[in-house]
């Protein structure tokens, strides 16, 4: 309104009325400012309240040692049996890639599931707050709140939920809580033929997992989107770890 | 050295065609209201016939858009727990509740129009516009907040979309402008070349980006500039949407087919637009 009214005027003033269009400029600009800056610091402090997860706690977390690992999808086979879940949909699965002529070749394997991450871009997403996480890291789905519009599946950056052909929601890698907060390891981990899944507390210095974290050279996914995966590789071959391309 | 995908699960797409729709039919509306809000404030009496069209056709257009958007939840009787429910992280969440509003107010302004109250309207204009411009942005936002897709994962698709979205909604305003004062339509048309050109110029800023990137930005140029999607983002939008259009616009006269033309393919690449980036962005998998 102001501009159009003072453009309206003949321009007589000349530097002046220039002087004060600006000044009004900066005042208008300034007002903006201030309120973007309460917003925002708004949104930080809410931010801060969701990220302060207390310290002293258990953070489940996984190792997937990959000199040990064989590909044999025991863990696909244990998780589908022990979840009952739907076929054409997985939990966790092993991608398998190889490289090379014979007879200079190599197969590599990638054992995938829900990294449990400790920034979760899925929960981020989520306009119901239908995902969340746990106090212990396992990111879940409440599955009575779902509506099912998938925003967490195309949040998650690793492929790791999906649309249950059910049960019409979301669903999802529990780190099988079930058994977990029972004291048993989840399916994959047990079924595991050469002990490359290891699960455990990472807060826990003496853990198996908080052990091999800090002693071994360990990898995550995409960890350049700052999602803070939690579930680890060790030895996993870089060019299986991200996307494949036809020719290297 | 040859490498191929043994065994890998690619799960299937989170946003399908009925997504697609209910951006280009929210962004329609938004356009439209924007186009009939600026018509009644700034366009005096000349501008009052289209205003009151614009205002009219805003929902109609954007009801049928967010039917879509609720047939595609999993479960559609569900959908209040998106009013129960707040997450301040969540786009979409903010989104609920503006286009909510924006619904409520586009409704009351066209109920106002109808009755012959435009000028009652007038602080509805104001409020609206707000929300509109909201709508129009919050669209590209919630796919700018996906950061694994390199398509959607630019800070120039929020813009993109709100441009466009009121480049289609001034064309769907020039399709009912039949009959309406010349100098209004000449208005409208030159206002909208202006849209295009800055569509067109976010577009190419956007292209260029992805083509001087490498790795997975630069698949997803691959993705928008060949094959199928490279026809309907090119063709469709680019050209049929963009470049013809705004061609067509710099004509000194032009009768009322070849506004009805440039109305047609400004829709039609405004919407191939929406698919491509929407369709397009999951189509380089995730691993």
């Amino acid at each position: 309104m102001n501009e159009r009214q003072t453009s309206k005027e003949p321009r007589s003033g000349g530097d002046r009325e220039g002087l004060l269009n600006r000044r009004e400029a900066l005042k208008a600009g300034a007002v903006g400012a201030v309120g973007a800056i309460g917003v925002l610091s708004g949104y930080t402090a809410a931010r801060a309240a969701v990220d302060d997860k207390s310290a002293g706690q258990v953070r489940y977390a996984m190792v997937i040692d990959l000199r040990k690992c064989i590909g044999c999808h025991a863990c696909s086979v244990a998780c589908k049996s022990e979840n009952n879940v739907p076929l054409g949909v997985w939990r966790t699965w092993v991608k398998q890639v190889e490289r090379g002529g014979f007879p200079s070749t190599q197969r590599h394997f990638l054992p995938r599931l829900c990294n449990h991450c400790q920034e979760p871009a899925c929960v981020e997403a989520c306009p119901t707050r239908s995902a969340y996480q746990r106090d212990d890291g396992v990111v879940l789905v409440r599955e009575e709140r779902c509506i099912g519009c998938k925003l967490c599946m195309a949040a998650c950056p690793y492929d790791a939920r999906f649309f249950h052909p059910e049960k019409k929601i979301v669903n999802k890698c529990t780190f099988c809580v079930h058994r977990v907060d029972k004291g048993v390891v989840p399916s994959c981990v047990n079924t595991c033929q050469g002990n490359a899944r290891i699960f455990g507390d990472l807060n826990d210095p003496d853990s198996d997992v908080a052990k091999l974290v800090a002693r071994e050279s360990v990898q995550v996914l995409k960890p350049e989107l700052g999602t803070e995966p939690r579930v680890f590789y060790i030895g996993a071959d870089t060019g299986t770890m991200g996307r494949v391309r036809k020719e290297i | 050295m040859p490498q191929v995908i043994f065994y890998d699960v690619n799960h299937h797409e989170a946003m399908g065609l009925l997504v697609v729709i209910y951006f280009f039919m929210s962004g329609l509306g938004a356009g439209a209201f924007l186009t009939g809000a600026a018509f009644q404030l700034f366009g005096g009496p000349n501008g009052a016939k289209i205003a009151k069209r614009a205002a009219i056709a805003a929902p109609i257009l954007l009801i049928p858009g967010l039917l879509c958007l609720m047939l595609d939840l999993g479960q559609p009787m569900r959908f209040f727990n998106l009013m129960l429910y707040f997450n301040v992280q969540s786009i979409a969440s903010w989104g609920v509740w503006l286009i909510n509003i924006f619904m409520g107010l586009s409704v009351l302004f066209a109920l106002l129009h109808f009755a012959g109250k435009a000028k009652a309207a007038r602080p509805l204009a104001y409020l609206g516009s707000v929300f509109a411009i909201a709508v129009g942005l919050y669209s590209g936002m919630l796919l700018y907040q996906m950061r694994g897709y390199e398509l959607w994962h630019s800070a120039l698709v929020p813009p993109i979309f709100l441009v466009s979205a009121i480049a289609s909604g001034m064309a769907v305003v020039l399709l009912l402008s039949r009959g309406s004062d010349p100098q209004a339509i000449r208005t409208l048309t030159r206002a909208l070349a202006v849209v295009i050109g800055v569509d067109l110029v976010l577009a190419l800023t956007e292209i260029l980006t992805l083509v001087w990137s490498h790795g997975a930005k630069g698949e997803a140029a691959d993705v928008i500039l060949s094959g199928g999607f490279g026809f309907m983002f090119i063709g469709l939008y680019l050209i049929l949407g963009l470049v013809l259009p705004l061609l067509l616009l710099m004509r000194r006269q032009a009768g009322r087919g070849v506004y009805v033309t440039i109305a047609v393919m400004v829709l039609v690449g405004t919407l191939a637009m929406r698919f491509v980036i929407v369709i397009g962005g999951q189509a380089v998998p995730l691993s």
